[in-house]
């Protein structure tokens, strides 16, 4: 495996990239410090706005701290010694993930995602027909078309990793595909709010479209915050469900690349092909499920359950701050501008068949998330 | 190359702490790390968290 690859391609797995538990030190301070610069430009930004009785946008927090941390990386860059600990943003992503299970009641959480399971399947076929289509089109291969559907029709880079060894693509695609994901969340996390709010959405169809259409969870994430809480609550909901069908589809390209004797044969019968789906799906989920229940459960005072919401914001507060940290506007323009284009292209499609979807369940059918 | 790499590159000696942690795997971690949060709230023992 190339470096090149390596670094871009294993943001989950490479969360921890060092054994020494000092290396992160620096790296999750300079998280702490952008994120508490984040949060605290909204208050000084409004007070500023305020004391001179200027009309401006209230500017989220979440945007402010993306903003900081990418000036930072593609200005003065990011030293070395930072890396390890910035890297970590995924870990803090999770354990808000896991935590934000307190604010969803079990029956809710059931009732949501097996609604949003339903859209994610029709989107996922949609989509990803679409995508495989447009990459036989620009003449890219059978198997990074494969990944560039995975990436953008599931979870993006955690995903193309989870199938890149399952149906042995090679690192030049894994890169590609990757590239192509980055740029579309970039992309989409600066534009769908905008769009939102000039389509008119509410919090939970905003929510469903961001959790349906933004490929990596940390952006969907921070897209479905930028509009609101109750957005991001939703987006983080559709996005754990849309994660948890990665070894599915994962073994359905495996298998299909196996037939045709271009990947290695996944073993046969039922137990050796739930191990291959368990080994890919997103732990954390469980635990966040875990966490609904306890909360269901009643065994949280009001008090205690405040303090637990208040860790996940915390902990997503880090993630914001990662997300513009890693961002290296320079590298995703270095790779060419095919994977820009492709990447336009799939954030045009699935923002499309989401927005489609999410308005004619909702406004339509009156059923899902968004008709609440 | 990651921890979880240069735990694959070992298996065959004896793997050390930090290798076994490794492996674990970050999904697992956040969970644990969530999860004693979560226990610590349960037995009234978690702090109050300003936002």
């Amino acid at each position: 495996m190339s470096t090149v690859v390596a670094d871009q391609a294993e943001p989950d797995e490479a969360s921890f990239t060092s054994g020494n538990v000092f290396a992160y030190v620096p790296g999750v301070l300079l998280l702490i410090v952008v994120g508490l610069l984040g949060k605290y430009s909204q208050i000084w930004w409004n007070s500023f706005a305020h004391h001179r009785h200027w009309v401006v946008p209230d500017i989220e927090y979440v945007l402010w701290a993306i903003i900081i941390g990418l000036l930072v990386t593609n200005t003065v860059g990011l030293h070395r010694i930072f890396r390890p600990g910035v890297q970590t943003y995924e870990f803090w992503l999770k354990i808000g993930i896991v935590a934000l299970g307190v604010r969803f009641v079990l029956g809710d959480v059931l009732k949501l995602g097996g609604i949003s399971l339903v859209q994610i399947l029709v989107d996922m076929t949609i989509a990803g027909a679409i995508i495989l289509a447009a990459a036989h089109f620009f003449g890219l291969s059978g198997k990074l078309g494969s990944l560039l559907a995975i990436g953008t029709s599931i979870c993006g880079v955690s995903a193309i990793v989870a199938s890149k060894g399952a149906i042995r693509a090679r690192n030049s695609d894994v890169s590609y595909a990757i590239a192509a994901i980055l740029a579309l969340g970039a992309v989409g996390l600066f534009t769908l709010p905008v769009l939102g709010h000039a389509i008119g959405l509410t919090d939970n169809e905003f929510g469903l479209w961001a959790g349906l259409s933004v490929d990596n969870t940390a952006e969907t994430t921070a897209t479905g915050y930028l509009y609101s809480e109750q957005a991001g609550k939703v987006a983080v909901l559709v996005k754990s469900t849309r994660n948890a069908l990665i070894g599915f589809v994962v073994l359905g390209f495996a298998l299909y690349w196996a037939s045709r004797g271009e990947a290695d044969e996944i073993a046969p019968g039922l137990r050796a092909r739930a191990s291959f789906v368990w080994d890919k799906f997103p732990k954390f989920v469980l635990g966040f499920l875990a966490v609904s229940a306890v909360a269901t459960a009643g065994w949280l005072s009001k008090g205690q359950t405040i303090n637990i919401a208040n860790v996940s914001r915390w902990a997503f507060l880090l993630t914001f701050a990662g997300v513009g940290l890693n961002t290296n506007i320079r590298e995703l323009v270095r790779t060419g501008w095919r994977p820009l284009v492709v990447a336009v292209i799939g954030l045009v499609v699935v923002a499309a068949v989401s927005l489609g979807l999410v308005l004619l369940t909702s406004r339509g059918l009156h059923w899902g998330v968004g008709a609440h | 190359m990651t921890v979880n790499d240069q735990g694959r590159d070992s298996t065959a000696a004896s793997p050390t702490r930090a290798e076994r942690l490794g492996r674990v795997g970050v999904d697992w971690w956040a969970t644990i790390v969530a999860g004693v949060i979560v226990l610590l709230a349960v037995a009234g023992l978690l702090p109050k968290i300003p936002w």
